[in-house]
């Protein structure tokens, strides 16, 4: 059968001209694969830069991708047309102030797709706007107010009402409770999951809350400078990380239990504009060796189709 | 449509100075439509006998209630009929240069690139010339006359309205809302005009409002020069320019038609405020 969503060696390339220096190339998505069923949420986590909202952009057709392809139940995006792709693929931003135009109200926000992709009546329109406020847990009469005038967990709350407008089968929720309250982000991510269960939706879930990751993931996609590190089920991948920078991840995440001290990755997260030559993470390796700062390694598949790129496995 | 009007009434009449401003713009436009059943005289007529005629202030005089000026004419009918002129300027010059410059400025600040580039070196260029000489040089291309002062100083206008407008939108573009609407497929005009344009709307209206005023004393900097209302014609602008040499011997000549322009400028610029503020939602509780 046919993956609802299926990406494979998804590469882009950003040409980065300037008039003094000669053309750079930067490789912010460099052979990106995985596939998506129905009912999962695969979590793409990795540092900051490590073209995670890129790999969101490229997936919605926003950003051109320069290589690679991406197939929706199994037939190519460019075989299918627009605006169906785009009623099956919808996402939710990450900051609630400014993913909400200020001048509209609330309804006029949630009803935006609609007027993008359908002719509806108003009162149509209003009538389906209101059903899915009520599903988002917003009251009825919040419809004539302006974003301004919301709480940011509520704010989100019409985000997810507007991703949810056309019936979508997947949302990119790119980093949904990272801007909000401690308190909030519970809230919102038990909404996310309701919701899940109740329209059979698949997440892409970009996060790097790796506790957050572990509670709602079915599966897990580690980046790192474009590339993947490691992907395979929630399960394999915390319990038996097998790239040194999941291990490294894994270990730098506060823990109630165990009052461990944490061990934090050392170094930064190296320019795109210059990648260190072989393996990206030779640098900050523990395990490096003489090898891996010669010879990039090859994503190694095995038969449960996880993946790791490492040469010390 | 009627539910806005009222909800943006409220919202604006909590302001006292722009319901100042809008009551004197009233009066004035009141004024100038109906300015030959206000005015006493015809603004051309002279009387020979009474040159440089004080204001009633001043003397027992009142058939020439504001005085009259070197030739003998009557300065209030001329200031009424004038405020048609004046005001039919600014109005006009506003009307011209905040369509084109919003339009222009639209255009690039979303689609960028090569268009962007072209239209900027273009204001830049307009922008170097001091206003005045590329009025001055706008009108000796076209005439002299009033229509083409107007569209002079309209253009004089258009490159600082591109400039603001480009900027807004370039904030604009950033934001995730824009992104939100590629998401669902918008189409580039619904999300220029749509999401983006009210957003730009608060430094738009307080240009506008600028511009009139500029638009009125740019037009009057023609006029002085003979390349902007020709004479006998009554305009304050060109009332004012005329009166220079008799700033000591008949102040009023000079003090009235200011004045005049002082109150109207002013009006607009509380007038914009206002409009500004009760147009904004995130001022609304």
């Amino acid at each position: 059968m046919a993956y609802l969503l299926e990406v494979t060696n998804l590469t882009k390339h950003y040409q980065v001209a300037n008039f003094f220096q000669k053309p750079k190339v930067v490789r912010a998505l460099d052979g990106i694969s995985f596939t998506l069923n129905v009912g999962d949420t695969l979590a793409i986590v990795g540092e900051s830069g490590c073209g995670k909202s890129t790999l969101a952009k490229t997936i919605l057709g926003i950003e051109q991708k320069t290589a690679g392809e991406i197939f929706s139940e199994g037939k190519k995006v460019e075989e299918i047309s627009r605006s169906e792709f785009i009623k099956s693929v919808q996402m939710i931003f990450q900051d609630p102030y400014s993913s909400l135009n200020p001048r509209q109200k609330a309804w006029e926000i949630i009803a935006e797709p609609l007027y993008a992709n359908l002719q509806l009546s108003r009162a149509d329109l209003r009538s389906r706007v209101l059903e899915l406020m009520k599903s988002v847990g917003l009251r009825e009469d919040f419809a004539e107010r302006y974003p301004h005038m919301f709480s940011g967990g509520q704010r989100q709350r019409i985000g997810i009402a507007r991703a949810l407008t056309l019936h979508p089968k997947i949302l990119i929720c790119d980093e949904p409770i990272s801007a909000l309250d401690v308190s909030i982000q519970a809230q919102v991510l038990n909404l996310l999951m309701e919701l899940q269960a109740r329209l059979q939706l698949s997440y892409l879930f970009i996060g790097h809350n790796l506790n957050v990751v572990r509670h709602i993931a079915t599966h897990v996609l580690v980046m790192y400078l474009g590339k993947v590190a490691e992907y395979g089920p929630v399960k394999a991948i915390f319990e038996n990380p097998q790239h040194p920078y999941t291990q490294a991840l894994l270990q730098s995440t506060p823990s109630i239990k165990s009052r461990k001290k944490f061990e934090a990755i050392e170094g930064e997260l190296p320019s795109p504009f210059f990648p260190p030559s072989g393996c990206a993470f030779h640098l900050r390796c523990k395990k490096a060796t003489a090898h891996c700062r010669q010879t990039a390694p090859q994503l190694l598949v095995d038969r449960d189709g996880r993946q790791v790129a490492c040469l010390n496995l | 449509m009627r539910a806005q009007f009222i909800d943006f009434w409220y919202y604006f009449k909590q302001n006292r100075g722009a319901l100042a401003g809008l009551a004197v713009i009233f009066i004035f436009f009141i004024t100038a439509l109906l300015a030959p059943l206000f005015a006493p005289h015809n603004p051309a007529q002279i009387f020979p006998e009474h040159l440089l005629q004080r204001p009633f202030f001043f003397s027992e005089q009142i058939n020439l209630f504001l005085g009259s000026d070197d030739v003998g004419r009557d300065l209030l009918s001329r200031l009424i009929y004038g405020a048609r002129i004046s005001m039919g300027i600014g109005l006009l010059v506003v009307i011209f240069s905040t369509s084109i410059g919003t339009m222009l400025g639209l255009i690039s600040g979303y689609v960028g690139g090569r268009i962007d580039w072209f239209i900027m070196r273009v204001v830049d260029m307009m922008m170097s010339l001091p206003s005045i000489l590329l009025a001055i040089f706008v009108v000796s291309v076209l005439g002299p006359n009033l229509l083409n002062g107007i569209i002079a100083v309209s253009v004089v206008a258009v490159p600082s309205f591109i400039r603001i407008v480009r900027a807004s939108v370039l904030e604009e573009k950033k934001r995730q809302y824009v992104m939100a609407s590629q998401t669902f497929g918008s189409s580039h005009w619904r999300i220029l005009f749509i999401n983006i344009f009210p957003n730009v709307l608060a430094p738009l209206i307080v240009q506008a409002t600028l511009g009139f005023s500029d638009g009125i004393l740019n037009a009057a900097a023609l006029g002085f020069l003979g390349l902007g209302a020709q004479p006998p014609t009554a305009e304050w602008g060109t009332m004012l320019a005329d009166s220079r040499a008799y700033i000591e011997s008949a102040p009023w000549l000079v003090t009235l038609p200011g004045l005049c322009i002082l109150m109207v400028v002013l009006a607009f610029n509380l007038l914009g405020d206002g409009l500004r503020d009760a147009f904004d939602p995130r001022l609304k509780k």
